[in-house]
C-alpha cells in the first residue's frame, strides 16, 4: 500500500513558523483564569522578585507550549498532533515576542499512517531559545 | 563526609503516590476562554456547527487545554500529593502530552495523577528538586484521551 502524504513533507521540511505576542500581562491574567494556574510568579511582580524569578512576572510555561502546539495544529490540524514533549529553557516575560519554528526529522509509516517526527523550538525577540521540544504528528492524506 | 544526595524521607515517599481521580465537566465556554487566552483562532475551538460538520460532537479543545483539569480548589487532588516541602519557588521544567482522542465540549474528563520520579540536582542557583508527575485523562465513554508527564522544579 502506498501512503499518501502532505505533498513535499520530507526530512528537513520546515514547518510554517508562527509568531506570537508580544506577551502581555493581560494575556497572563487571561491564561491564569482559563487554566486555573494562579501561581503568583505569573501575576505579581513582588512575588516574582521574592521568589528569585524577578525582576518581573514570568509567563506560564504552558502558554509557550500552547503556542508551539498551535504552530503544529495550524499545520496538520488539531487531531493529528499525537505527541509533544517540551523543555522550558528560558523565562518568558511581558513584552516578549515569540517565534515558534520546527523541522521534520523523519517520516515513517506507523499504524497505517504517515507520521512525522519533528524538532520544535521557540526563540524570543533577542534570539534566546525559550523552549525546545519534539513532536510526533500524523500527516493528513490529501 | 558530606552526604548530599539522600532526600528527606517525607519527600522520597511521594514517589508512586497516586491522587484520587478528579472529574471535570467540560463546557463550550471553558474551551473558548482557553482558546482565546492562548490567542488561537481555530474555528474548531469556537464554532459548534463547524465542529459538528467535521464529525465532532461539539467544539473541541486545544491540545494543551488538559492542563486546566484539576487546578481549581473544588477539583483539588489529594493535597498531600501536591505538597512537596522543598524550596521557595516551583517552576515548570518540562511537559509532555500524548493525545489519543480530542476533548469535546460536553465531555466529562477524569484525571488521575501519580508521582513517578523525584530527584535532586545542583544547578547554577543551588540545589533543585525535580518532581515528575504522570496524569492519565479519560472521558465519559471510557476512552483514554491523553497522558501527560510534567516535571516541576523546586528551588
Amino acid at each position: 500500500m502506498v501512503e499518501q502524504q502532505l505533498p513535499g513533507i520530507q526530512p528537513g521540511y520546515e514547518i510554517p513558523a508562527l509568531t506570537k505576542g508580544p506577551v502581555t500581562r493581560v494575556q497572563l491574567a487571561k491564561y491564569a483564569g482559563a487554566s486555573g494556574d494562579f501561581n503568583p510568579i505569573h501575576l505579581d511582580d513582588e512575588v516574582a522578585q521574592q521568589s528569585g524569578v524577578g525582576p518581573t512576572v514570568i509567563a506560564h510555561g504552558m502558554l509557550s507550549m500552547a503556542f508551539v502546539a498551535q504552530m503544529l495544529t495550524d499545520w496538520v490540524g488539531p487531531t493529528n498532533l499525537r505527541r509533544l514533549s517540551v523543555r522550558f529553557t528560558a523565562m518568558v516575560r511581558p513584552g516578549d515576542v515569540l517565534t515558534c519554528r520546527g523541522r521534520v526529522d523523519q517520516v515513517r509509516t506507523e499504524d497505517g499512517k504517515a507520521r512525522a517526527d519533528c524538532e520544535v523550538w521557540i526563540d524570543n525577540q533577542r534570539g534566546e531559545r525559550v523552549l525546545t521540544g519534539r513532536a510526533l504528528v500524523d500527516l493528513p492524506r490529501n | 563526609m558530606a552526604e548530599a544526595s539522600a532526600l528527606p524521607e517525607e519527600i522520597a515517599a511521594l514517589v508512586g503516590r497516586e491522587s484520587p481521580p478528579v472529574t471535570v465537566a467540560v463546557d463550550t465556554e471553558q474551551i473558548r476562554r482557553f482558546a482565546e487566552a492562548i490567542g488561537d483562532p481555530n474555528p474548531l475551538y469556537y464554532d459548534e456547527d463547524y465542529a459538528r460538520s467535521k464529525g465532532f460532537r461539539s467544539i473541541i479543545a486545544p491540545p494543551t487545554f488538559l492542563t486546566s483539569i484539576g487546578r481549581w480548589p473544588w477539583q483539588r487532588r489529594d493535597e498531600t500529593l501536591l505538597r512537596v516541602p522543598y524550596g521557595r519557588v516551583a517552576i515548570h521544567g518540562e511537559q509532555e502530552f500524548e493525545w489519543f482522542v480530542p476533548v469535546q465540549a460536553g465531555d466529562t474528563i477524569t484525571m488521575t495523577s501519580r508521582v513517578v520520579d523525584i530527584y535532586e540536582k545542583t544547578g547554577r542557583s543551588g540545589r533543585m528538586l525535580f518532581v515528575v508527575t504522570e496524569s492519565r485523562y479519560t472521558n465519559q465513554l471510557g476512552e483514554l484521551v491523553a497522558i501527560g508527564r510534567s516535571t516541576g522544579i523546586r528551588r
